[in-house]
């Protein structure tokens, strides 16, 4: 694509309403930055998703930057499960570049329709008390050497204690997580948030935050895999991971001011709407010229 | 950098704050350069071709900027691996060295082309 000033403009604001998006509903920018760029902006698959995967790596940097402080991410839990989303990431990036645009289109529709439902099944997160057998509490931190930690929940006004469970499960669900970010260049948080919240016993604010912390490295592990066939454009990228970082950062911030069950339905319509026009797409059919 | 998880977490923090905001002053700077000289293309490139003579500076600078993104990540697991053996937390500094040297193959890989 020819790159003027009004689709730079059109690429920043992209990526500022992915990220900003992302960190308030807790799915990764990719969802909305390959289909956009893609329909909207007519950019090769592959393209789109090397952009994406710049722009996930851009979410987890800013995003992270800010929730580490907070002490929500559990770094030692993040870096256990990145060992198996990095070599998932690598896996992807691999079978990414000899599968068929259409059939990754195809893949990428189903994928949408699988966020769009956990998105409207996820609910509110209910803040649980500390002090339940969960070990000793130290304040907004990890405790060095295990997989536990506490935080302080500023909606409930107390801290929350929490101890990670069944590793196993994280591991094999993180390796799923990790080939869908290489192949699609998605986040991989609506596997990996459901599986942390509802199957580790970890709060649904600390499994987004680590999961946020996380996808920055899975994607690197596929990126240099697009860098070196050629797929990264850099006036393309640029500006989308430039929108996605200070969108982000606003999205962090303004997250708790927003409600999430309405975002979530808003976020579900369009992601359904665009995955179907990214089946049809797929099987030859255009909707959007 | 200091052993206490506090110090762990600004740390942390402030590398990330470093190389997110290097990347933007250069891919910002490579995108006001790139709008000056008017409309262009935007052919994806290799990483070897940022290095080319003949490139413009506008996309070597939004290159450079990818790339100084690309290893921020990677250069806070070495940072954590540093951190966890200062706090003699060797289990997880063991775990760090296992998702370096995964990163290390995937480079490794991506060039063998």
């Amino acid at each position: 694509m020819t790159l003027t000033a009004l689709a730079t403009l059109g690429l920043v604001l992209l990526g500022f309403g992915a990220g900003a998006l992302g960190a308030m509903v807790g799915v990764g920018g990719g969802i909305i930055v390959v289909p956009t760029l893609v329909l909207g902006f007519h950019v090769g698959i592959k393209t789109a998703i090397a952009t994406s995967l710049v722009a996930v790596v851009a979410t987890s940097t800013a995003a992270g930057s800010v929730y580490v402080g907070r002490g929500l991410t559990h770094m030692r839990l993040a870096m256990t499960l990145e060992t198996f989303t990095t070599l998932g990431g690598i896996a992807g990036g691999f079978v990414a570049v000899w599968v068929s645009p259409s059939a990754l289109a195809a893949m990428f529709g189903v994928i949408m329709g699988v966020t769009a439902t956990l998105l409207l099944r996820t609910k509110d997160p209910l803040p649980r008390a500390a002090g339940s057998g969960a070990g000793p509490a130290v304040l907004g931190a990890e405790q060095p050497g295990r997989l536990a930690g506490s935080y302080y929940d500023a909606l409930a006004g107390q801290l929350i204690e929490y101890q990670a469970v069944r590793l196993p499960l994280g591991a094999a669900v993180s390796a799923a997580a990790g080939v869908i970010s290489g192949l699609l260049g998605v986040g991989g948080g609506f596997l990996k948030v459901p599986a942390m919240a509802l199957g580790m016993n970890v709060p649904i604010k600390v499994a987004a935050a680590t999961s946020n912390f996380m996808i920055g490295v899975t994607a690197i592990a596929s990126l240099f895999i697009y860098l070196e066939r050629g797929y990264v454009s850099p006036l393309l990228a640029a500006p989308v991971a430039l929108g996605v970082s200070v969108g982000a950062l606003a999205g962090t911030r303004y997250a708790a001011r927003v409600s999430g069950r309405i975002l979530r339905r808003v976020l579900s319509v369009i992601v359904i709407a665009v995955g179907i026009e990214m089946m049809l797409r797929a099987a030859g059919i255009t909707l959007v010229p | 950098m200091s052993p206490d998880p506090a110090a762990e977490r600004r740390d942390v923090q402030l590398l990330l704050r470093i190389g997110l905001g290097t990347a933007a002053v250069l891919m910002g700077t490579g995108l006001l350069a790139a709008l000056a000289s008017g409309p262009q293309p935007s052919p994806p490139l290799q990483i070897g071709d940022l290095w080319h003579r003949d490139l413009a500076l506008s996309v070597r600078l939004c290159g450079i900027g990818i790339l100084v993104l690309s290893a921020t990540p990677a250069v806070r697991v070495i940072a954590l691996i540093v951190l966890w053996v200062r706090e003699r937390d060797w289990k997880y500094a063991a775990v760090a060295v296992a998702v370096a040297a995964v990163l290390t193959l995937a480079v490794a890989l991506g060039s063998r082309g």
